[in-house]
């Protein structure tokens, strides 16, 4: 009796276990920065080519 | 405690009894143990690992923040700096497409290099002016000119096109003479404006919106 339990428990400890280590690997994978925030970290170039707008006062006259 | 009290009795019972079937219940002991360990255990693991995860996220976002901060500070200074341009900013890439007046410009353009339009096709513009302006991106503007006239004209109107405030991009010239012999130029052009990005609706119309159009 006690034999045909062993492969049983044994099945079982292995889903659990590899259950635990899924759910555990999802929350430490999955970002919890929520969409709004972000959004305001999308990145933003402050650099601005002067020379461009040079071109384009150019081509106005 | 009865149950601990139980379990060194039947332990005690089977030490004395088969070898074979003592080894067994070791094993089921521990791997029940296991179970309810790892069960018990579970929660508090994820808590930590959720709590360590939202402190690394926390980190990444003020760092990130203070970063865009200090951009914004010098996107500010230099705003400030160029602030009398924007106009000719505005004319380069307008918000919204802007299409009537832009077509009526390569109109004039083409007029001005003697050349005669005879066809214009665009698809997928949106018309009317964006109003969200925090999510304004830079757009395309495809469409493409079909003009007849000589081909000086037609480089004429090419550089007309080049030395135009508005930015366009010539992404393909095509040539060709007509049935009676008319030199036929046809240019795609993509332009660019500032506005949302536009969805073509994919859905077949209803008969109910087909009557509400004939209306």
């Amino acid at each position: 009796m006690s034999k045909n339990f062993v492969p049983i428990l044994l099945l079982t400890f292995i889903t659990i276990t590899v259950w635990v280590a899924f759910q555990i690997f999802k929350i430490a994978t999955s970002s919890t920065i929520p969409a709004p925030t972000q959004n305001q970290l999308e990145r933003l170039d402050p650099t601005l080519d002067k020379n461009v707008l040079e071109d384009l006062e150019k081509s106005l006259k | 405690m009865p149950l601990v009290k139980q379990l060194a009795k039947q332990t005690i019972q089977l030490d004395a009894g088969d070898p074979v079937k003592k080894s067994y219940f070791g094993v089921l002991a521990t791997l029940i143990l296991l179970i309810v360990l790892i069960i018990l255990i579970y929660p508090a693991v994820k808590h930590v690992t959720k709590l360590n995860k939202e402190i690394s996220d926390a980190r990444v976002t003020k760092a990130t923040l203070e970063t865009k901060l200090a951009n914004l500070k010098r996107a500010k200074a230099n705003l400030e700096e160029v602030g009398g341009n924007l106009s000719i900013l505005d004319l380069a890439i307008p918000i919204g497409s802007d299409l009537t007046p832009y077509l009526q410009k390569i109109e004039v353009l083409a007029k001005k290099s003697k050349l005669k339009i005879i066809a214009v096709q665009f698809t997928n513009i949106p018309l009317s002016k964006p109003e969200a302006v925090e999510s304004l991106k830079s757009q395309k503007l495809d469409y493409s000119v079909t003009v007849e006239g000589s081909f000086p004209n037609f480089r004429k109107f090419l550089a007309y096109l080049e030395n135009f405030i508005r930015t366009s991009d010539v992404t393909i010239v095509d040539l060709a003479k007509n049935q009676d012999g008319d030199l036929q130029e046809t240019v795609d052009v993509t332009s660019y404006y500032l506005g949302i990005k536009f969805a073509p609706t994919t859905t077949t119309p209803t008969k109910e919106d087909l009557e509400a159009i004939g209306e």
